[in-house]
């Protein structure tokens, strides 16, 4: 007869093996039906904004739209706003939101406006816009606006009457033209229409 | 040889410069500034207008440095009046220096020359180049 010795260790590794025959598939068989059971029930039919999609069939309108382009001086001309709506009756002509206007010359000049609405006439490329306009350009000025008509074609535009600050003092004037440059000259700001600056100078303390 | 003369030209440096004008350029690539038509330019007591002034200014700081005025220029001050063809107004010198045909009247004399240099610290004036004074009155 073999020896004890031998035969026990033989024995402890069958039952071994035959535990292990029945609690891996036990195992196996709990973590799939985790799959199953614990998953997340699919979003029922409700949670599809319906009302909103007919609304956005319904009504036609680009979400953020950004538009850009390059006038014939290279001023590289950038029109974003928050969304684009036609007018109804009114060819190509789009209501716009929070609409941004940026320009920048090849010299370097830039200018942003921002609004509280716009409208775009396509085939005019003019942009109109209105409810408070704010106009910040290079150099160091910045003045508000109740309204601007700009030309998207060249990014020139023209604002109402303008107050804020110029490059060396609050400025007031009847209105600012920002002019694209001709080739020659290069883009700049003209204040116009009766212009006041006042300056504070800094009068630094070893004065006279 | 010059002329020196008492005056009132003193301004104050603090004194806000308060610049008036038809328009205003200013070039988006240098940014030079240039106010033309009917320009006048007042500080304190002191009134200078001009055809045209160019601003020269600091563009990081935005402190006028000079305000460089032609086209024809008269300056007037509480008690005198003077009349050139330019007139270089430096802020940080403190110097008005007109200069071409320049005529200045002061009550009932008036002097002439081609460059009136004024300081605007002590308020006193110079006139320079080819004066003639004239009392009691300007000249015919």
């Amino acid at each position: 007869m073999a020896e004890p010795g031998f035969r026990i260790p033989f024995r402890r590794r069958s039952r071994a093996i035959a535990w292990a025959k029945v609690l891996l598939p036990l195992a196996a068989l709990a973590l799939l039906s985790t799959m199953f059971l614990l998953a997340r029930a699919p979003a029922g039919p409700d949670s599809i904004p319906f009302a909103r999609l007919e609304e956005i069939a319904r009504e036609p309108r680009i979400d953020r739209p950004r538009l850009s382009g390059v006038a014939p001086d290279g001023t590289t001309v950038t029109l974003s706003a928050d969304r684009l709506t036609p007018l109804p009756g009114r060819e190509d002509v789009y209501a716009v939101a929070a609409p941004r206007l940026e320009t920048r010359t090849p010299g370097g000049g830039t200018a942003t406006l921002t609004a509280g609405t716009g409208e775009v006439d396509g085939p005019a490329r003019r942009l109109r816009l209105a409810g408070g306009v704010r106009v910040e350009a290079s150099p160091a000025t910045a003045v508000e606006t109740p309204e601007v008509t700009a030309d998207l074609s060249t990014g020139t535009a023209i604002t109402g009457p303008v107050t804020g600050t110029a490059p060396f003092g609050a400025i007031e004037a009847g209105w600012l033209a920002l002019e694209a440059g001709d080739g020659a000259g290069a883009a700049r700001l003209l204040f116009d229409g009766g212009v006041r600056l006042l300056y504070h100078p800094q009068v630094t303390a070893e004065g006279p | 040889q010059g002329v020196s003369l008492g005056g009132s030209f003193a301004t104050d440096p603090a004194a806000p410069v308060e610049v008036t004008a038809d328009s205003l350029s200013v070039d988006q690539a240098t940014g030079a500034a240039t106010f033309t038509g009917d320009v006048v330019i007042g500080q304190g007591g002191l009134r200078l207008s001009a055809g045209t002034v160019e601003v020269f200014y600091d563009a990081a700081t935005g402190a006028i440095a000079r305000l460089l005025a032609s086209g024809g220029v008269t300056l007037a001050t509480p008690d005198e009046a003077a009349e050139a063809e330019g007139a270089d107004y430096d802020l940080t010198a403190r110097t008005l220096i007109l200069t071409g045909d320049v005529l200045l009247t002061q009550g009932q004399s008036a002097v002439s020359g081609e460059r009136l240099v004024v300081d605007l610290d002590a308020g006193t004036a110079r006139m320079e180049g080819r004066v003639r004074t004239v009392l009691g009155g300007p000249p015919p």
